[in-house]
């Protein structure tokens, strides 16, 4: 008679829940007893209805963040380097190829970046280490993103950085 | 004779509607401290540019010692034949008096310790004193940060020294 067990309750399976348990309690021979069921869950829905809203707003925002956290990276390096034209200009008058000079802002860029990411990393790691989790791959995720995001920044902006005449950037303006 | 010939030389830039330089021709020998005078606009900076292998001149050729620079490698022609030194000096900040003066000598190949060797000399000689070639740019006077700039112009070896 109470072979089934109370089916549980997850996710987004609210009505069918409360379906099964209302199917369950009405079965002719439920209990020797007339039984019902009454199912109250105001109070969860109420509690569960918001929570279901923000998950699925963070499944939309969480690869939003992502996505902007690589856009963030690659605008970033992109001005960084557009900052350092001018040293750009002293390679080149001192006979530096273009391609040195794009190559060496560059590897500047993501070395620095990846000094930031371990210590971001780690700082996260300790933290969660802390609540006794563990580096999340999500975490990780989105270092790589941010890196590729650097890489990319660095590599489009160096492009132009070392094209500039020179000349005209190393000069005074009267 | 050792010299930097110029041979009709024109130069207009891409976006240019008329030319930034026509018809130039002059010759700087051994020796020899020339001068370049002229307007703002006047084309004193193209040319400069042009003798220092940083662009090739749209028309006419440039000879150094004979050899036309067209058949060069002009990264290479700059980091060993040409030397320029800038009215801002542009030393790298983040690089010592001593690095400053070694890095053209390392971008030439020649090891680290040998090239600050070099530098060193070369410091000295242009009067900046040993207590000074470990300090940054922005410690330095400006009169010592120009003579930092003469000495890293002099360290490649350039027979060509051009002052903007």
């Amino acid at each position: 008679m109470f072979s089934s067990p109370i089916p549980s309750c997850r996710r987004g399976e609210l009505a069918e829940t409360e379906a099964e348990l209302t199917a369950l309690a009405g079965r002719p021979n439920a209990g020797l007893l007339d039984l019902r069921f009454v199912f109250w869950d105001e109070e969860l829905k109420q509690v569960v209805t918001p929570m279901e809203k923000n998950l699925r707003l963070m499944a939309v925002l969480y690869p939003a963040a992502i996505a902007l956290s690589a856009l963030i990276a690659a605008g970033l390096a992109a001005l960084l380097l557009a900052q350092s034209a001018r040293e750009a200009a002293i390679l080149r008058a001192l006979g530096a190829r273009k391609r040195a000079v794009r190559a060496a802002f560059v590897f500047e860029r993501i070395a620095v970046t990846l000094a930031g990411l371990a210590l971001g990393l780690a700082a996260l790691a300790l933290l969660r280490g802390r609540a006794g989790a563990s580096l999340s791959g999500d975490s990780l995720l989105c270092a790589g993103a941010y890196l590729a995001g650097t890489l990319l920044g660095a590599a489009l902006a160096a492009i132009p950085a070392a094209n500039r005449p020179p000349l005209s950037l190393l000069q005074v303006r009267e | 004779m050792p010299e930097l010939r110029l041979e009709n030389v024109g130069y207009r830039y891409k976006s240019g509607e008329r030319d930034a330089l026509q018809g130039v021709s002059c010759t700087f020998r051994d020796g020899e401290v020339s001068a370049v005078m002229g307007p703002s606009g006047s084309g004193k900076t193209t040319l400069l540019s042009v003798m220092a292998g940083l662009d090739r001149p749209t028309r006419g050729n440039v000879y150094l010692d004979g050899e036309d620079l067209s058949e060069l490698d002009l990264d290479r022609y700059r980091r060993e034949r040409v030397a320029m030194i800038f009215q801002a000096f542009q030393l790298f900040p983040l690089l010592t008096a001593l690095e400053n003066v070694a890095l053209p000598m390392e971008m030439n190949g020649a090891k680290k310790a040998e090239a600050q060797a070099r530098a060193k000399e070369l410091l000295l000689s242009v009067g900046i004193g040993e207590e000074m070639h470990r300090r940054y740019p922005a410690h330095l006077s400006g009169g010592e940060q120009q003579r930092v700039a003469i000495a890293r112009a002099l360290a490649s070896g350039a027979r060509v020294l051009l002052a903007d």
